[in-house]
């Protein structure tokens, strides 16, 4: 699904958030967006899954311009800390077909292959609280896979999680992209991550897009001196 | 399974609420085409007294009314004030009580449409058997001197304070004995005969009670009757039917039935029959017009 | 204390007794409350996460006043209720002044402030994060609305306990509008109050033993449901 941003404001408290004169993400891609704390890509992700409303501006959604409510169903969001309904693994993982009313075989079906892809299986009758952040995670971005979404957006979701994991949710990610041809909207401060993922990468400060492109120009030769500063590993905001 | 056991649980409970409780309307009878067949009524709400009520009155004769007409009759037992009350409000279709000025300025108000006497029973004064203030020896058959000694000795007293029939005859004797009640000794319990009964047998006080309440707790309390036969205490029942008029929804054919019944000789005479298997006397003395 | 032991015996006997009248008055008492509550719920759940959750103007006087009522003088509602019902009353009209309709609402009127005040203070923190969660797996507003009470059912839970122990307790107010009429509006409360009136102790501490042990029987079982 191609997503369209087009003249995106978004204020909290008289602090401009968002002023995004022009974003496209192209379909079927995994895209990258960083950026230091605070520069609004969180925000973005919100306005894109239909969390928060922008203040002015729209984003449009595939090539037919649907209206948010019928695309709302191929769209999911995973967050940084994924919060986990009080059940068990597998109950988690099959919410979102639940309420999509999917027939019991089926189900079974989806959740087991997900559980499998991102190695809990074994989990699978266990309650969540007994589970660790990194095996968390998995399970949140299990949830999401399992509805096959057609945009798939992710706020720093390996943020602090041990490494067995990023490599397992990493390989995850590629792999479905690869499969299903979904777009991937990855947020994310880690550069080195953005390097090992982005097919395209962006660069948001205060707002606004610094800097975007493919991924190899991005990162080789990026064209202003803030996202050089940002790639070098300065402080720049 | 949780699932299905509380939905079982939610539906026995639903089952209790459908059978326990019983229709408000019970099923009409088929008319039969020879003999002439009582007529259905709706149900009638009485309010009484509830020393009326604690008698086992009711309980005795309405059966025979509810049998008769295939309905029920709701008895609300309060205070006289309240059951008047409710009368004026129209939540009442007839009213038994026993405070005959009321019920007569009632009438006269137009809350009411008449008023027959139904039947009769008379006061006693009661008190601890240690008796302070000397009424068994000294009182007599003189319920107005007997109030005067126990206000002069100031020995504790439990009044019903709650404008019911009983409490009104309580302060005519008071005024016939020239005697404002008032003071630490006499206590204003606000409850019903049965309550205050308990309350003078716990306190070892002296009360004024109605016989047929005293007799039926005699058993539970550690009272005595000191003094009795006072044509001053004579007890004087009145049914009322509420004035349909002021009220939509006022049950007036039941009323109507209901009074024609309570008045019949055969009912008059139940009544008088009330209580003497148990205690030997009648309770009531039946008095109708 | 012979007085206690007596009761206990009393109270095995009105259970075995097969007295239409007492299965009348436990059997009414049950399921009063138990309406009472199944009707508060659906009236304050949805309105107790709403407000839980929502910002809008004069949301906290809102939760003041809720927080208050939840203390309401059981009797005042009784009142209130009675004022109303009566046939000189606006609703008089509807006749159903001394009959269980008229308990059941008395007993709504206070239980749902005790249902939503709890279900409100649970919700405020979390709420929101639960309700975005489900929303961006596609949750439909019933479903969301599901999901909440699923996941904060330990709290509604205790808001239930709550309720049905109040209602199950309740005597002034359905003493009031109910007219304690016997075989129609008496339940175990007001019969106990009746037959100590009455003098009758023992039948009295023996209802009361019925009425206990009932209550404490009902409380475990909800309790286990809400740890399920």
């Amino acid at each position: 699904m191609r997503i369209q941003v087009l003249g995106l404001k978004k204020e909290y408290d008289g602090v401009k958030v968002l002023d995004i004169d022009k974003l496209s993400f192209a379909e079927g891609a995994l895209h990258v967006v960083m950026g230091p704390n605070g520069s609004g890509k969180s925000t973005l992700l919100e306005i894109i899954a239909g969390l928060t409303r922008p203040d002015g501006g729209s984003v449009l959604y595939g090539d037919h311009q649907n209206d948010f409510e019928t695309v709302r169903r191929s769209i999911t969001l995973v967050m940084q800390r994924s919060y986990l309904f009080h059940t068990s693994v597998y109950n988690n993982i099959a919410m979102g077909l639940k309420y999509r009313g999917l027939g019991r075989e089926e189900l079974k079906d989806r959740v087991l292959k997900c559980a499998e892809a991102l190695d809990i299986k074994r989990f699978l009758h266990r309650n969540v609280r007994t589970l660790s952040g990194g095996e968390k995670q998995r399970v949140a971005l299990a949830r999401a896979l399992a509805l096959k979404p057609d945009l798939l957006l992710l706020d720093e979701s390996t943020a602090n999680l041990d490494p067995e994991s990023i490599i397992i949710i990493e390989r995850v990610l590629r792999d479905y992209q690869k499969e299903s041809g979904a777009t991937i909207i990855f947020v994310t401060h880690n550069v080195f991550q953005a390097k090992r993922l982005a097919d395209r990468a962006y660069l948001l400060m205060r707002g606004r897009v610094i800097e975007e492109g493919e991924s190899k120009k991005f990162f080789e030769n990026p064209g202003s001196a803030l996202a050089k500063g940002f790639l070098g590993g300065e402080i720049v905001y | 399974m949780k699932k299905i056991i509380v939905l079982t649980v939610g539906l026995l409970l639903i089952l209790a609420l459908v059978s326990c409780g019983p229709a408000k309307t019970p099923e009409p009878k088929e008319p039969e085409d020879e003999a002439p067949q009582e007529e259905t009524l709706d149900p009638i709400t009485l309010a009484t007294t509830t020393s009326t009520e604690n008698s086992g009155l009711l309980d005795y004769i309405l059966p025979h009314f509810e049998e008769k007409y295939s309905t029920k009759v709701n008895v609300v037992a309060v205070g006289t004030g309240q059951a008047m009350e409710m009368g004026k409000n129209g939540d009442a279709d007839v009213l038994l009580v026993h405070a005959e000025a009321t019920e007569i300025q009632f009438v006269n108000d137009g809350y009411g449409v008449d008023r027959h006497r139904v039947m009769y029973n008379d006061f006693i004064i009661v008190g601890s058997e240690e008796d302070p203030a000397g009424l068994k020896d000294a009182a007599g058959a003189d319920a107005a001197k007997a109030f005067t000694m126990i206000s002069e000795k100031k020995a504790p007293f439990a009044s019903r304070g709650d404008d019911s029939g009983t409490h009104k005859k309580e302060l005519e004797l008071w005024k016939a004995a020239g005697v404002e009640p008032a003071g630490g000794w006499y206590k204003s319990v606000g409850q019903g005969m049965g309550a205050t009964l308990n309350f003078a047998s716990e306190q070892k006080a002296y009360t004024l009670t109605d016989r047929a309440t005293y007799l039926s707790m005699m058993d539970n309390l550690d009272l005595v009757i000191l003094v009795e036969g006072d044509e001053r205490l004579f007890n004087q029942y009145g049914v009322i039917k509420v004035n349909p008029e002021r009220h939509p929804g006022i049950n007036k054919k039941g009323a109507d039935k209901f009074v024609e019944w309570i008045i019949s000789d055969e009912i008059q005479n139940m009544i008088s029959e009330f209580g003497k298997d148990e205690y030997g006397q009648s309770l009531f003395v039946p008095n109708a017009d | 204390m012979e007085s206690i032991f007596k009761g206990f015996q009393g109270a095995l006997g009105l259970i075995l007794s097969g007295d239409r009248e007492v299965y009348s008055i436990i059997g009414l008492s049950l399921s009063v409350s138990f309406v009472s509550v199944v009707i508060s719920m659906i009236i304050s759940l949805p309105m107790g996460i709403a407000i839980g959750m929502k910002e809008f103007p004069l949301r906290k006087a809102v939760v003041m006043v809720i927080n208050t009522l939840m203390g309401l003088p059981p009797v005042i509602a009784g009142l209130f209720v009675y004022l109303l019902l009566s046939r000189s009353g606006p609703l008089g009209y509807l006749g159903i002044l001394h009959s269980p309709k008229a308990m059941i609402i008395a007993q709504v009127l206070l239980i749902i402030p005790i249902i939503t005040g709890i279900t409100m203070a649970a919700i405020k923190d979390r709420g929101s994060l639960v309700k975005n969660t489900a929303y961006t797996l596609g949750a439909g507003k019933f479903q969301m609305l599901w999901t909440l009470i699923r996941e904060f059912r330990t709290s509604i839970g205790s808001s239930l306990i709550a309720g049905y122990g109040r209602a199950i307790s309740e005597v002034g107010a359905v003493m009031l509008v109910g007219g304690n009429i016997k075989g129609y509006t008496r339940v175990m409360t007001t019969a106990i109050v009746l037959e100590t009136n009455m003098g009758n102790f023992d039948q009295a501490i023996a209802i009361g033993i019925v009425l206990l042990t009932l209550f404490f029987v009902i409380n475990i079982f909800l309790q286990k449901y809400q740890g399920a």
